[in-house]
């Protein structure tokens, strides 16, 4: 029992009017398979610092006495030799300038597995894009968040969370993995987020705890073409205790 | 005007509206749909021409929603406490 499309709004429909398809059929664009592999070669890898090739003077543990002096006799020789890059984590982790193939440590790649964040939009997320990113719950729908690392920052930000049961837990549990992910980056801050707040008691407290009001563009994948009130709190990673 | 993504068909959903049903009628609707919380937040968004936290709203009911984030101004004592030991 399907009414025609309302003649008064002038939006043009995305598909052909016909054949119709079944209710819900919204559908993303078709997501070739993972074209990023699930690990990156170590030597793919830009790396900060040149390495030293693997050798039987390699620093071992147990080693004889004239191997660790080797050793550490190379470690010398490569510090004193300059840095090709200031910020070495991040410039790592975004590929640095010089237009490599980004790399995300397994210990990233892992996490934002966990977080929820679409193998394909690993890419995305390193090259400083807003990402979005959806945790299944057990009872009830998923939380809603996005990320975006740019410049040594970590923005990791809860747009909804409806899961009436776990949904303190899911806030309380996000704090925790957004702050490994954000060290497992090279993140030297984490900007945490509240966004689309409508409780007042809620509100209060997150600016009582130094949460600041700002906007933020809504994901393309919520509609986009609007802002977004989001409260944001910056978090150093360096601070053993945060 | 909301947003559509490449794929997005919610006309059915607009019928619907103009066939006079609510926002949270509707939601329901995309919910036994199987649509997953996203494309539901984006079809309401587009269908009724709402802002992101009405769309929020009727996924889950605007006093749940109310509800929920009274509980996340409790969970976030229990951050400031963490935070303190």
């Amino acid at each position: 029992m399907l009414a025609p499309m309302d003649a008064t709004r002038s939006r043009p429909s995305p598909l052909p009017a016909a054949p119709r398809p079944q209710l819900g059929t919204a559908t993303t664009p078709a997501t070739t398979p993972a074209t990023t592999p699930a690990t990156t070669p170590a030597t793919t890898r830009p790396s900060a610092t040149s390495q030293a090739p693997a050798s039987p003077a390699a620093p071992v543990m147990n080693a004889p006495d004239a191997s660790l002096a080797k050793a550490s006799s190379e470690a010398r020789a490569r510090l004193s030799q300059p840095s090709t890059t200031k910020a070495a984590p991040w410039a790592v982790a975004r590929g640095g300038a010089d237009g490599l193939v980004p790399g995300v440590s397994g210990a990233a790649r892992l996490l934002l597995q966990q977080i929820g964040v679409k193998p394909d939009d690993v890419k995305r997320l390193v090259a400083g894009e807003t990402v979005l990113f959806t945790q299944p719950t057990k009872t009830g729908d998923d939380t809603i968040g996005t990320l975006r690392a740019r410049d040594g920052r970590l923005d990791a930000t809860i747009i909804s969370v409806h899961d009436v049961v776990g949904g303190v837990k899911a806030l309380l549990g996000f704090r925790e993995q957004a702050r490994d992910l954000g060290r497992a980056m090279g993140c030297e801050t984490l900007e945490l987020g509240g966004a689309a707040v409508i409780n007042a008691k809620l509100e209060e407290k997150l600016q009582r705890l130094g949460f600041v009001p700002g906007h933020a563009p809504v994901p393309d994948e919520l509609g986009n073409v609007d802002d977004m009130m989001v409260y944001k709190k910056t978090f150093a990673l360096s601070d053993d205790a945060g | 005007m909301s947003k559509l993504l490449p794929g997005d068909d919610f006309s059915a959903y607009e019928a619907l509206r103009a066939g006079g049903a609510s926002i949270d009628d509707v939601a329901a609707r995309m919910k036994r749909d199987g649509l997953d919380s996203v494309t539901r937040i984006r079809a309401l968004r587009f269908v009724f021409d709402v802002s992101l936290e009405v769309a929020k709203g009727a996924l889950v009911g605007a006093q749940a929603l109310v509800e929920q984030q009274a509980a996340a101004a409790q969970a976030l004592d229990r951050l400031v406490d963490d935070d303190k030991r």
